[in-house]
């Protein structure tokens, strides 16, 4: 097996600052506990003064000035130091703004506001609450994200453990479970310590044969309760390995993945569960609709970039169902995975650290497969999430409950609170209509004394995101993945906590056809119907600015930047809802390989390949070479690694590039092939490298030239 | 304010303190006075023949008809207070009465009735050719009018002689409150009798600024002007909204009328024979110039006991009687706590309205009922920022009306707060059954709780409940006044103003103004030291009686433990006080002495404002104070007026800080004493204020020049949001210096934590 040579993907280090900083803050005798407890007393007082001393309007302008401007020059430092700091800075003029707001904002109590407005201005108070406690819980989540590196293997191998590798299917295409498990067979370890076990919940006879006829274990149990949980608890009774990894039947591994995974279990015998990213080689509907696969950070990767990579430090990784491995034994004592809610791979993992187990993150993609088809699946897979952590919050609540420290509290319920963005999202959606239409008086303060204090709180929040979470999410694309799925998910979120049996909803698929574009009308309902209240609302707006003489100018502005922002937002939904017809079902990935060639004289070529399929490859020769069409040439990936010749006809020859057709592969070669694509340990490493980092400004442009687009769109369809 | 609003009345006897005292009084015995030097002189007897008469006029307006009086319905009747002085009987009555009425009344049934304690001395019949205007006058039986009476006016109109609307539009008469109750009075002498006191000198019943000469010796001592400053303040106290002014007369008496005379025994002189005792005494005689005027005498042997008997009169007053006292013992009364004048509600625990009005007052009756008012004046020192406000509990009782708009509003200082719709009986819209049973109740109870923004409250506040009861047209013919219909507010109504820190800053003459602050802290103003010329003229010991006059007035209590002192002895004096200053630059040393502390010097060189340095001139630009604008304005004050400039100023003492002097300086005698006269001025007060106060001959106006320092305490927290609300540079630095310090700590708490979770646990 040959050695893998990993790069851990990493926010740029800059040595320099962090470490000067840190060996003045140990002159000045900040490791000193009592230097501790006097920074804590004096820091209270001084941050209760920042946050609840009340200034005049022109005074709060100038001390948000002057904060901008510190937090934009040090925005120019890279490194872990300037982050926390940011984080600091921006958390305390996001409380100085919710004290404000608590404090200065919401006097009812004159006779001139009724019911209407209160009931507007509580529920703009309890969204703006909910925003500042993710916020914080966010804050905290990603303070250190703790990037662990792979353990190597010792050199023993009969000191390596058994693992069972399941594949729990219930009735995906036979095609897709080929190369999943033919990559799972061939990952390096030892054969007499691994078995590949197939759990198939369909019954189907062709899987079987399948498995037979690749050498991996079928297991059909009698029933299908509990779904997948119930699948791998069945398969789990009569195996007898030290470890199982679970894979999605979609979710393809490299052949290193449990070279890189296994050593943390041999080191730390209290670990119980390692999870790997979830990587997606094809885009997901945000991408396709929108036309930005791979230029934009898709929705996944800030969870798997980020957000695990912060819990790992805090020793709150919790398990995602798939690209995983645990330890039986700590399976066991907690009797096997979950099945009490939707989301069993949360609340098993919950459960293994409540009993003192410890989770892991590496974050390195190991393994990679297909994103959800369609919108209406997407939202339909958030929602089983969404009711999911809803239902853990109600039987397993994180707060409660032994066993967990108070950092390991705090990120699940941060992971479970997230879900309850519903609300609060159509809550924000709508809020300045209220004024809008209604008149109602939802901020008891003059617009620009809202503004002095709310503006420091956005834009800080924002730099601090853009500069933590650039590489993995540009600057508001959080609130359009938000907006998606906000009118779905309040229901089932709300039912699920009344009671864990409510709450099961059948968002309807229109069927996946994608032999032409089409506008899935049903789904994208409740976006247009916000879109055409937010339209409605500007435009009323601006009828009333332009119509009253300057009377009350100031909250109009605002209310109107604040729809129009919504505006933006939601056209960009209304966009992701223009299904994309799909030329290629099959996985396609760009990468450049090293590959040979057999040419019709005779001679072989080394070659590189510009992009690779399950069904051909075109390649980039170093000389021009003409051949003719259909001609059967032979070619062999990665000869470095084996040398399997496969046969391919000609498709197309143009110079330089030649593109061709595999014809029908033996198993070696799909094998061969298999690796070439998936097995690769660097498959997928490299991923995002010529993204261009964050920038506020662009992002937003981007977003408001998808919007156009979509509004554009809508006034003259064109059928492609 | 003072002079204008009535509604103060009698709640200002000063009785508490004489339970604590002990107070023999026997029959004393007059011992001639022998000759010495500084003794009081009487003046040739002019001798007014009593007997005389003298006019007096009283508009409508000046006994309470602050609008025109406006009389409604088919019967209303309004009463006004009319109070002839203890001393004086009428002789001669007349009213003079201006009105104007509905010109589409029947006229043979309408018409004007005066009424005296509710007898009628008058009708006027109403008359078409009145409606525009009329004039009638009424004689008035001068026997009726004794002490407290009652004039009423009332009207009975009627429009239509059958099925009439008595709340129909045009039933309205108005009785100018020009009109007037003329009068001629002539006094009579009372006895020497110690019990009537604080008759003749000051009378309830008088409704005019209380005049009253005060005699001391020639040159008198700091323990005669202690003595006088207290007695003083209790006239002031008792004189309340009238004003007071004492004019002084240093070795002499008054021609005539009232005064009070106060010096040690052998200081007195012979013209005063008063029944020979030893020891403190008190006690009433004749004027000799006037038969008609009276003394009140307050001696003692020495100065303990003569600050004794003053203690006696202004403390212990119920327990004097005869026409002379004498007071064996009069130990001091225990120290007052702070902010406990008698005039003030307290504002350190919650308040019940029964405590400050009697039940009776809080209570009205008929279809148009007056408005219950309470007095509720506060320490001028209330930190009102950030604050909430007054939390007022607040129960009130009323009968259920027919009409459909019946409110109760509730106004402080005359501004809208609230207002609380009443129930009705037959109502229209459906009620609830427990609304319907509780409106069938001859009376309906309710308790509210709501917050009163403290921007409208001041420093003498009244709060005001109104009950408007309106009629419901029940429909032709069957509408009838309702006179059974009452109102009340519940005596255990509370207000909190706990929650009010005691914060302000000073100097501010608009404090002294309205509540005598800092002076006033401590209500028997033990922390107070007045300093005056140590052979002081009559007009500066004027002004200083005048003054005191009006601290009293704003405590409420006689100032017991002023201290006074000259220039030479007040550094040991008054290490710990805050200093009223008198005097003109001649004889007051203290004006050149501090000559780098006050606003405004007077020297040989002229009159010259104080020098501001450039750190105080850029303070104020950041403050946003007009600081040259200031200076040239008083500059102008100060060459127009020459010599007749007059000057109040306030800054802090130079012997200890957070401690306050006001000066009262006037190169002209007369100035001097127009400076105190100003005090209670309704019309110039309102231009006392800032640091310094200029007054010339044409208008007085007023500057702050100075920067101001703070007295009084506030809690931690507020302090801290207090001080950090108007630094916004500092609270910037410290956010980023804190997020600093915070990145440091964490990045190596998480650091280390890292690296232990990576070592593997």
């Amino acid at each position: 097996m040959a050695e893998q040579n990993l790069t851990v993907r990493s926010v740029a280090p800059s040595g320099n600052w962090d470490a000067r900083a840190d060996s003045y803050a140990g002159r000045i005798g900040l490791g000193n506990r009592l230097m501790l407890l006097v920074m804590l007393v004096l820091g209270v007082f001084a941050g209760y003064a920042v946050i609840a001393a009340p200034l005049p309007l022109h005074w709060q302008v100038l001390f948000a000035v002057i904060c901008l401007l510190a937090a934009l020059l040090l925005n120019r430092i890279e490194g872990r130091l300037v982050s926390i700091g940011l984080m600091a800075l921006s958390t305390l003029l996001s409380a100085r703004y919710i004290y404000w707001r608590l404090t200065e904002s919401m006097d009812y109590s004159d006779p001139r506001y009724n019911w209407v407005d209160i009931t507007f201005a509580f529920g703009l108070i309890a969204a703006e609450l909910y925003a500042f406690t993710v916020l914080m819980l966010g804050y905290l989540q990603t303070l250190w994200p703790l990037q662990r590196p792979p353990v190597p293997m010792p050199r023993d191998v009969t000191t390596w453990p058994t693992v069972d590798v399941m594949i729990p299917t219930l009735n995906e295409p036979v095609a897709v479970l080929r190369p999943t498990i033919i990559a799972a067979l061939d990952m390096d370890w030892p054969r007499d310590r691994m078995r590949v076990l197939v759990l198939d919940d369909g019954k189907r006879d062709e899987v079987a044969s399948l498995c037979h006829e690749l050498g991996a274990i079928y297991v059909r149990r009698p029933d299908n309760r509990h779904a997948k949980a119930g699948n791998v608890n069945h398969a789990l009774e009569s195996s007898t390995s030290e470890f199982v990894a679970i894979f999605d039947c979609d979710h393809v591994p490299t052949r290193s993945f449990l070279q890189v995974s296994m050593g943390w279990f041999l080191k730390d015998r209290q670990l119980s569960m390692l999870q790997t990213p979830h990587h997606f080689f094809s885009p997901d509907p945000f991408e396709r609709n929108l036309g930005t696969f791979k230029s934009i950070p898709n929705e996944n990767e800030l969870f798997y970039g980020l957000l695990q990579d912060g819990n790992d430090l805090w020793n709150a990784t919790f398990f995602c169902g798939s690209c995983a491995v645990l330890r039986r034994s700590a399976l066991d004592q907690i009797g096997g995975v979950a099945t009490e809610t939707v989301t069993e791979d949360a609340h098993t993992s919950l459960r293994l650290q409540r009993k003192g187990w410890n989770t892991a993150y590496i974050n390195l993609p190991q393994a990679a497969g297909r994103a959800t088809e369609s919108l209406s699946g997407h939202i339909r897979q958030r929602i089983r999430w969404a009711r999911g952590m809803s239902q853990i919050f109600r039987i397993d609540n994180p707060l409660f409950g032994p066993g967990l420290t108070l950092p390991q509290r705090l990120c699940y319920l941060n992971s479970m609170l997230y879900f309850f963005f519903g609300l609060p999202r159509i809550v924000f959606l709508t809020a300045p209509l209220a004024f809008l239409l209604f008149d109602a008086q939802i901020i008891i303060a003059s617009a620009l004394v809202f503004a002095a204090y709310a503006l420091p709180h956005l834009v800080h929040a924002q730099m601090t995101h853009s500069r933590l979470q650039g590489p993995y999410r540009y600057s508001f694309w959080a609130e359009v993945y938000e907006t998606i799925l906000c009118v779905y998910i309040v229901l089932p979120t709300m039912l699920a906590l009344i009671s864990p049996k409510f709450g099961k909803f059948n968002v309807t698929a229109k069927g996946t056809s994608r032999d032409r574009n089409y506008f899935d009308r049903r789904i994208a309902l409740p976006y247009i119907i916000l879109l055409t209240l937010n339209v409605i609302g500007f435009a009323v707006g601006l009828w009333d600015l332009f119509t009253k003489f300057g009377e009350n100018a100031d909250s109009l502005v605002l209310n109107l930047l604040w729809t129009c922002y919504n505006i933006v937002i939601l056209s960009v939904c209304t966009a992701v809802a223009w299904e994309q017809r799909e030329i290629r079902r099959s996985v396609r990935i760009t990468a450049e390989l090293p590959a040979r060639i057999k040419l019709p004289d005779g001679g072989e070529m080394e070659v590189r390949t510009l992009d690779l399929s399950e069904g051909g490859v075109m390649l980039r020769l170093p000389r021009a070479v003409n051949v003719p069409l259909g001609t059967r040439m032979q070619v062999a990936l990665m000869p470095d690694y084996q040398v399997v010749w496969t046969d391919a006809d000609i498709t197309r020859s143009s110079g330089e590039i030649l593109a061709m057709k595999f014809a029908k592969l033996t198993l070696p070669q799909e094998r061969q092939l298999v690796y070439a694509i998936f097995g690769r340990a660097d498959a997928w490493l490299h991923w995002a490298e010529r993204r261009p980092p964050d920038k506020v400004g662009t992002a937003f442009s981007k977003l408001f030239s998808l919007g156009l687009g979509s509004a554009k769109k809508a006034i003259s369809p064109s059928k492609r | 304010m003072k002079g204008m609003s009535k509604a103060r009345r009698g709640s200002c006897r000063i009785a508490a303190a004489s339970a604590l005292m002990s107070l023999v009084v026997g029959m004393a015995a007059t011992s001639p006075a022998s000759a010495q030097e500084e003794r009081v002189t009487a003046p040739a007897a002019t001798g007014v023949p009593s007997g005389a008469t003298e006019s007096r006029s009283l508009l409508l307006k000046e006994i309470g008809a602050e609008q025109p009086v406006r009389l409604r319905g088919t019967e209303h009747q309004i009463d006004f207070p009319v109070a002839i002085r203890n001393d004086e009987i009428v002789t001669k009555a007349r009213l003079k009465l201006r009105y104007a009425h509905s010109p589409a009344l029947i006229f043979e049934w309408s018409h004007l009735t005066v009424l005296v304690n509710n007898e009628v001395v008058g009708n006027v019949q109403l008359k078409s050719d009145t409606a525009d205007g009329g004039e009638h006058t009424v004689d008035i039986d001068p026997r009726t009018l004794v002490g407290y009476s009652r004039l009423g006016l009332r009207a009975v109109m009627h429009y239509t002689k059958e099925c009439e609307d008595p709340a129909h539009s045009t039933l309205w008469s108005v009785i100018a409150n020009e009109s007037v109750l003329e009068l001629e009075l002539q006094r009579i002498p009372l006895a020497n009798e110690l019990a009537l006191l604080p008759e003749p000198f000051f009378d309830p019943r008088d409704k005019r600024e209380l005049v009253l000469p005060f005699v001391l010796p020639a040159e008198p001592t700091p323990d005669e002007l202690q003595a006088a400053g207290m007695v003083a303040s209790w006239f002031g106290a008792l004189a309340e909204y009238r004003g007071s002014k004492f004019p002084a007369q240093l070795g002499r008496l008054p021609a005539k009328g009232n005064a009070v005379m106060i010096a040690t025994r052998p200081r007195l002189g012979t013209a005063v024979d008063v029944s020979k005792s030893s020891g403190a005494q008190v006690a009433i005689a004749d004027n000799p110039a006037d038969r008609n005027g009276k003394l009140l005498i307050v001696t003692g042997d020495d100065a303990a006991s003569l600050l004794a008997a003053a203690r006696a009169l202004t403390l212990g007053t119920q327990a004097l009687s005869g026409p002379s006292a004498s007071v064996r013992e009069m130990a001091e009364a225990p120290l007052r706590q702070a902010y406990d004048a008698p005039r003030w509600v307290p504002t350190d625990r919650v308040v019940q309205i029964g405590e400050r009005v009697s039940a009776d007052q809080l209570q009205v009756r008929g279809q148009y009922p007056p408005a219950i008012r309470v007095a509720w004046d506060l320490p001028p020192d209330l930190f009102y920022w950030k604050s909430k406000g007054a939390k007022l509990d607040v129960g009130y009782r009323y009968t259920p009306t027919p009409g459909q708009k019946s409110t109760l509003d509730f106004d402080v200082n005359n501004q809208f707060a609230r207002a609380v719709p009443l129930l009705m009986v037959d109502s229209p819209t459906p009620m609830s059954a427990e609304a319907k049973k509780k409106a069938g109740l001859p009376e309906v109870s309710k308790r509210e709780k709501y917050y009163v923004p403290v921007y409208k409250f001041a420093s003498d506040n009244e709060l005001k409940w109104q009950y408007n009861f309106e009629m419901r047209k029940k429909g032709e013919c069957e509408d009838v006044p309702e006179d059974n219909l009452r109102g009340s507010i519940d005596a255990d109504s509370t207000v909190d103003l706990t929650s009010l820190p005691h914060y302000t800053y000073l100097p501010d003459l608009k404090l002294f103004t309205d509540g005598a602050f800092p002076f006033s802290k401590y209500a028997d103003l033990a922390q107070t030291v007045a300093v005056l010329p140590a052979r002081p003229s009559a007009a500066e010991v004027s002004t200083f009686l005048n003054v005191l006059g009006h601290i009293g007035d704003a405590t409420g209590f006689p100032a017991t433990r002023l201290r006074v002192s000259d220039a030479g002895s007040v550094k040991a004096a008054a290490s710990d006080a805050d200093l009223l200053v008198f005097g003109t630059p001649a004889s007051q040393p203290l004006l050149t002495e501090w000559a780098d502390h006050l606003p405004v010097t007077s020297g040989t060189s002229g009159t010259q404002l104080q020098v501001i340095g450039p750190v105080e001139r850029l303070r104020a630009r950041f403050e946003g104070r007009d600081l040259e604008g200031a200076r040239a304005h008083a500059t102008r004050m100060i060459l127009e007026a020459g010599k007749g400039l007059g000057s109040l100023m306030s800054f802090e003492s130079p012997l200890s800080r957070k401690r306050t002097v006001v000066v009262f300086a006037a190169q002209d005698e007369a100035r001097l004493m127009e400076l105190s006269d100003m005090l209670d001025d309704p019309e110039r007060r309102h231009f006392i204020g800032g640091d310094l106060t200029l007054l010339n001959s044409k208008k007085v106006s007023y500057y702050d020049l100075a920067p101001q320092y703070a007295v009084g305490k506030l809690p931690f927290f507020l302090g801290i949001r207090w001080w950090f609300a108007k630094q916004p540079l500092i609270l910037s630095i410290i956010a980023i210096v804190l997020s600093a310090l915070l990145a440091l700590v964490l990045y190596r708490l998480m650091r280390n934590l890292a690296q232990s979770r990576r070592g593997g646990r």
